[in-house]
């Protein structure tokens, strides 16, 4: 029965949150399940909603998070043409760039770190 | 014949749990291990992809709902964001803009097509929003899938090395490098560091996955 509340709460948020999106879409478009963590995340703040309450199910879905991508990983079978010419390169791409934002975004908040702790030191 | 992709996706999962907890390989994706049966399946034996996909929409669609929850890890991490919102931001604005732009130079110098780019666009942002980005950009979102697996296991086991070279040596600054860099598998790599590393990656990752949705809707709006 806990179970059930606590999917219908997850639900209820995620169907509000696709609601408001379809309503603003004409000025601004936003995922609908974006908008549902923000108000997931304003209502466990305000404490209308408590971890306690969807503690089990977002746990499990947290936990299991990559058994819901495996199919569309799957679909690489049909897709695996289309990159086939060009697949070393992509390779390149996505190897070069990791060490990229890594080394520059972990540098950056370092160095940042280090000037205000001089900062407050002096 | 719907029953026959499920049953297929969760029997691949759960062999995928199996190896990567009897090989302690951290990088070794369940994603990408479940996805490499399924497709062994498919191409050795009678079953059509058609007819597996036929099931394998509906374990998709739970996608949605996922990002909802992605706000507990959010919610259970407030205080460090409170904090350290300065460098977290810094943080996040850093990742995503270097990753875009590594992306788009070097997709250029290697001379790959639009679509493609498109796609590998969203590479280092967790898998639910990834696909909203692709999505939005016009990306091919099963294409996004592949490269984000594949960035998330690379970048968390060559993390610690290129922490090395540049000398970065900060707890918080690892942890946010992995989040932006590798997203959850990065995240489940700055666990082992430190729980102060663990925290500031998750919300790297999260922070990172809402600022590039953003940057992009902004983008399409201009385009």
């Amino acid at each position: 029965m806990k179970i059930i509340k606590e999917i219908l709460i997850i639900l209820g948020i995620y169907y509000s949150g696709l609601l408001i999106s379809d309503l603003i879409s004409g000025f601004f478009f936003i995922p609908g399940n974006i908008i549902g963590m923000g108000m997931l995340f304003l209502l466990l703040n305000t404490g209308i909603v408590k971890i306690e309450h969807i503690k089990h199910t977002s746990g499990f879905l947290l936990k299991h998070m990559g058994f819901f991508f495996i199919p569309l990983g799957a679909a690489f079978y049909v897709l695996f043409d289309v990159i086939r010419p060009v697949w070393v390169q992509i390779f390149v791409v996505l190897i070069v760039s990791s060490v990229f934002v890594m080394a520059v975004s972990g540098k950056i908040v370092e160095l940042f770190i280090i000037s205000e702790d001089k900062k407050e030191a002096s | 014949m719907l029953l026959i992709g499920i049953i297929l996706t969760v029997l691949a999962y759960m062999v995928s749990l199996f190896i990567s907890k009897k090989i302690k390989i951290s990088f070794l994706n369940p994603i990408l291990v479940a996805s490499l049966i399924i497709i062994g399946v498919i191409h050795w034996t009678p079953l059509q992809y058609e007819t597996y996909a036929e099931g394998g929409a509906y374990i998709v669609k739970i996608l949605g709902p996922l990002v909802v929850v992605l706000a507990v890890p959010l919610y259970n991490n407030k205080h460090i964001l409170k904090k350290y919102y300065k460098p977290i931001s810094i943080g996040v604005l850093t990742g995503v803009i270097s990753s875009a732009f590594s992306v788009v130079v070097l997709s250029w110098l290697m001379g790959l097509d639009m679509d493609i780019m498109l796609s590998l666009l969203p590479k280092s942002i967790t898998s639910p929003m990834a696909i909203e980005v692709s999505e939005i950009i016009g990306g091919i979102k099963e294409l996004t899938v592949v490269f984000v697996v594949i960035t998330g296991m690379f970048g968390a086991s060559v993390g610690p090395l290129v922490f090395d070279i540049f000398r970065i040596k900060n707890d918080t600054a690892r942890g946010m490098a992995l989040g932006a860099g590798a997203h959850g598998v990065g995240t489940a790599k700055a666990v082992e560091i430190s729980e102060q590393a663990g925290a500031a990656s998750s919300l790297s990752m999260i922070l990172c996955g809402v600022t590039t949705i953003i940057l992009s809707v902004v983008l399409m709006k201009i385009v």
